[in-house]
């Protein structure tokens, strides 16, 4: 076969349908990388100009341009687009698009998980929007603080919008998280071990653990605070056992880390980008590395510092200070290796080295200034002022938006296959930089002479009209720069010239394609054995063309791609993709009408919703193609795979695991809360406690050990091919039955819901259990079916491995929770 | 998944010690123990001390541990990259956590 016929055989199997239809039934990561990065612009528009009406409102004293409530709208929406809508979906799509590029795969791990994540983002930005135009926006802060957010004193949908508005695009965001841990462990080009990766791909891989870290705590918090709101759990109701603190260590907890969520891949397109600029390779890169790693933890350990005016002891604030402060040396060691890795090289001035100077400039004041915001004494100086709003921007806005300006023109040529012609773009950035400066600077000044964030107006003998008229001004200056960008870019993609394949020169894997890419990516899967193969085999484009490494002989319409193991690089498996689907937009429709369900309170639609998520789940998984191949496959170079379902350990247990860590830390953010409201929380202890049942305990956690007991028996048997695991597949039902009824019966006795925080938290840490063991139930029961079934259907290792980890879970929750609950008595 | 766990093993300690301190500073001064005495100290001051060179000496203990035959990576990259990241997590200890002997009371 030659190349030209490889390519067209490969593009049928690969490509998306034509029109509409391929747009909602795609599951190609370059497609929805590209629809991911679309959208994020679009809501990069909207959330600027919600900012250029903050800015016409500020700019003269006593303005009328915007009333006071419409106004507390406008900057709550800015703050969450740009966050939520902008921000995470903007490096979601820039990872989608470039990761299998990077790492020499076809795809990412779960093509349907990716268009999934996708279109329960776009629902759940729609749901948003939606509220904005009909003037129902949240208008409580992006922080949401109660009780200020609480039924009382928030009594429409606004804050419900932010939510369940909100919360639904997380679950985008998770699913992009577990796609991307999976993908960069598991589906790299033979020959890539860790160190020989790309550094984008550690910064990626860094993020997304941080995701699955970060977001739960915070989607923990907004249900309880929904179940405030719409059914009064009084969690944060002071008066009732409650605290307004508990919301706010819950969103710091994934607030804080935000930032450096933001910040991480935008410092993963630096360091990227800066060494092709510099004609050199990446100074220090297991440094670089290592201060990633570092920054990510830190980053855990500052919840605080948005804290520090809220009364906690003197001990606290220094442990969360120091924490503060020591976050400057890893963010400074990777500053020096990029002065470093340009004083070795032989820097050009290109337009994407025109942002990352600018980059430089404002993110070091950014975090020159947090140093300064650190420091006890002088934030609860400029606390709640123009200051910290200032601050905040310089970090985000030169530590993301400068960096990705720098990256959207890096990438161009691959995305396009044009040669960039206009020259709008350097216009655009002196225009962006100067207007940037002009109007953040200013903010600093204008905090420190006392100005308050969030204030819809302020007199004119307060001496900041004219700082504020000179940043407003400047603001609009900088919308025009990016106006710009967006019409440079328009330009490019409808009239420039067809380029050449790698224009820069770079020697990493995804300019050794054609461009735009094919939908396959690489027409053979190349191996590796150098942080920049094709630096170091320029030939290396033409020899994976031309079919000479792995799959290059593609088999009926197969969509295929190879694992390898995490750490080495050494092939481990073949992976057969599911085709174009229109079951992820579909899935993403019914977990959509669950959320409406919720925002318009019609609450019988959340259970007919999760019926067909569940059913449509099911289907998910039985639509797997890899069932009818078994045994050793040939994938070229004579090396024989077996298929990554036969393995001990599928890319469906990777996400698996990934996504219990994730669910893992809502349940240990649960239990903080718990803990919080029990030592800290005002008007404690409650009036009543949760007696001890030992019936309830002992059904409970005997039925957790036959729950574990069971499914190591069916694994067993599984394993060694007979007798049918029917045996392990019974205790482990029985064992999951038990555990419902026991947390059923525990559920019931959880006292008066609304009169009292405890009985809310006994609630809220039962039903999470019960959720857990009906989860497990279902994961069994559809073991069974493949059993009954038998043939090619019949369970495989990986799936029992996968619904080990499930029901193993699961009795850890029910078990965990039935001792912290049942005691409670015991401990007061 | 051995390999990325020694990469994340020495910071994952850290981020719980830092939250166990943080936390034991919660029950300690709910449960009063600054008004309780304990041999010249308060059991408040005994308990954060303790709690102090006990979280470094875990630290300690994940970069020996790191360092050793046993747990060290085959690979050089990891081993390196686990090892820094395992001194990065006890410099981290002994700074963040240092307020735990500088300020012993819950005012």
């Amino acid at each position: 076969m030659n190349a030209l016929a490889r390519h067209r055989a490969l593009s049928r199997i690969w490509s998306s349908q034509p029109g509409w239809r391929g747009v909602i039934s795609t599951v190609n990561h370059s497609d929805i990388g590209r629809m991911f990065l679309l959208v994020a612009t679009l809501f990069f528009l909207i959330g600027g100009v919600l900012a250029m009406l903050i800015r016409t409102q500020l700019a003269t004293a006593r303005s009328a341009f915007v009333a006071p409530a419409i106004y507390d709208q406008i900057f709550t929406m800015h703050g969450t687009v740009m966050m939520f809508l902008f921000a995470i979906p903007l490096f979601e799509g820039a990872a989608v698009y470039l990761l299998p590029k990077l790492l020499g795969t076809r795809d990412l791990a779960f093509p349907r998980l990716t268009a999934y994540g996708f279109w329960c983002y776009v629902f759940g930005g729609l749901m948003l929007v939606f509220a904005l135009l009909a003037g129902l926006a949240p208008d409580s802060g992006w922080f949401m603080y109660p009780p200020l957010s609480s039924s009382a004193h928030s009594p429409g949908v606004n804050a419900d919008f932010w939510l369940i508005g909100v919360t639904f695009v997380e679950v985008s965001a998770i699913a992009a998280a577990v796609e991307i841990c999976v993908s960069i462990l598991k589906f790299r080009a033979p020959g890539m071990s860790l160190d020989l990766m790309p550094i984008f791909a550690w910064y990626a891989l860094v993020t997304a653990l941080m995701i699955l870290m970060g977001f739960p705590p915070l989607i923990l918090g907004s249900i309880l605070l929904e179940l405030e709101r719409a059914f009064g759990f009084p969690f944060f109701e002071s008066a009732l056992g409650g605290s307004p603190l508990l919301w706010q260590h819950l969103f710091w907890l994934f607030g804080h880390p935000e930032v450096y969520i933001i910040f991480l891949p935008a410092a993963g397109v630096i360091s990227t980008v800066l060494p092709v600029m510099a004609r050199t390779t990446l100074l220090g890169y297991r440094w670089v590395v290592a201060a990633a790693v570092a920054l990510a933890f830190l980053s855990f350990g500052l919840w605080v510092h948005h804290m520090f005016a809220t009364g906690i002891p003197h001990m606290g604030l220094a442990f969360f200070s120091a924490a503060s402060t020591l976050v400057a040396v890893p963010t400074g060691i990777q500053i020096f290796a990029w002065l470093g890795t340009l004083w070795k090289g032989q820097p050009r001035l290109t337009l994407p080295m025109l942002y990352i100077i600018g980059f430089f400039f404002t993110f070091v004041i950014g975090g020159l200034t947090g140093v300064m915001v650190a420091i006890v004494p002088f934030d609860w100086q400029a606390h709640d002022t123009a200051f910290i709003t200032a601050h905040l921007h310089y970090v985000l806005f030169g530590g993301f938006v400068f960096p990705m300006l720098a990256g959207l023109y890096y990438w161009l040529p691959q995305l396009t296959g044009r040669k960039r012609f206009f020259r709008i773009g350097e216009m655009a950035f002196w225009l962006i930089f100067m207007g940037f400066n002009g109007a953040f600077l200013a903010m600093h000044w204008v905090g420190l002479l006392g100005q308050r964030r969030r204030i819809a107006w302020y007199p004119e003998n307060a001496g900041w009209t004219e700082i504020n008229l000179m940043s407003s001004i400047s603001a609009f200056v900088m919308a025009i720069g990016v106006a710009m960008v967006v019409f440079d870019i328009a330009l490019h993609a409808l009239l420039a010239i067809r380029g050449s394949r790698n224009p820069w020169g770079a020697g990493t894997l995804e300019w050794a394609m054609p461009t735009p890419p094919a939908a396959y990516n690489f027409a053979s899967i190349p191996i590796v054995g150098d942080r920049e193969p094709l630096a170091r085999d320029p030939e290396l484009a033409n020899k994976i063309a031309r079919g000479e490494y792995f799959l290059g002989a593609p088999r009926g319409e197969l969509r295929e791609t190879l694992t390898v193991d995490a750490a080495g690089g050494r092939p481990e498996a073949l992976v057969i993709f599911p085709g174009n689907s229109t079951l992820p937009i579909t899935l993403a429709a019914f977990t959509g009408a669950g959320f409406l369900g919720a925002l318009i309170r019609v609450y019988w639609v959340i259970p007919l919703a999760l019926l067909f998520v569940v059913g449509l789940s099911l289907r998910w998984g039985w639509s797997q193609r890899e069932a009818t191949h078994t045994g050793l496959q040939n994938v070229g170079r004579a090396t024989l795979l077996p298929q990554a379902i036969e393995t001990d350990r599928s890319p469906g247990w990777w996400g698996s695991a990934f996504l219990l860590g994730a669910d893992a830390v809502l349940y240990g953010s649960l239990f903080f809360g718990y803990a919080f409201l029990w030592t800290v929380g005002p008007n404690w202890p409650p009036p009543q406690w949760l007696s001890l049942s030992v019936l309830e305990l002992a059904l409970g956690l005997i039925g957790a050990a036959v729950e574990v007991i069971g499914i190591l028996l069916a694994g067993r048997a599984v394993s060694r091919s007979s007798p049918p695991p029917s045996l392990g597949i019974l205790l482990t039902l029985a064992g999951a039955a038990m555990t419902i009824a026991a947390l059923a019966m525990t559920l019931t006795r959880a006292g008066q819901l609304t009169d009292y925080a405890y009985g809310a938290t006994i609630f809220v840490m039962i039903a999470y259990a019960l959720i857990h063991a009906a989860i497990a139930a279902i994961t069994i029961c559809s073991l069974a079916y493949r059993t009954l079934r038998g043939g090619a259907a019949r369970p495989r290792t990986s799936n029992v491995n996968i619904v080990r980890l499930w029901t193993d879970y699961a009795a850890f929750v029910a078990a965990t929770s039935l001792i912290a609950t049942q005691f409670s008595s015991y401990l007061r | 998944m051995k390999d990325v766990v020694r990469i994340v093993i020495a910071m994952l300690v850290w981020l719980a010690l830092f939250s166990a301190l943080y936390g034991l500073e919660g029950v300690g001064c709910a449960a009063g123990w600054q008004h309780i005495q304990v041999t010249g100290a308060t059991l408040f001051q005994a308990a954060m001390t303790l709690a102090f060179f006990v979280a470094l000496l875990i630290l300690a203990a994940v970069l020996v541990g790191l360092r050793s035959p046993l747990f060290r990576s085959a690979s050089p990259f990891v081993a390196h990259i686990s090892t820094m990241l395992a001194v990065a997590a006890l410099v981290a200890g002994a700074w963040t956590l240092f307020p735990a002997l500088a300020l012993s009371h819950c005012a």
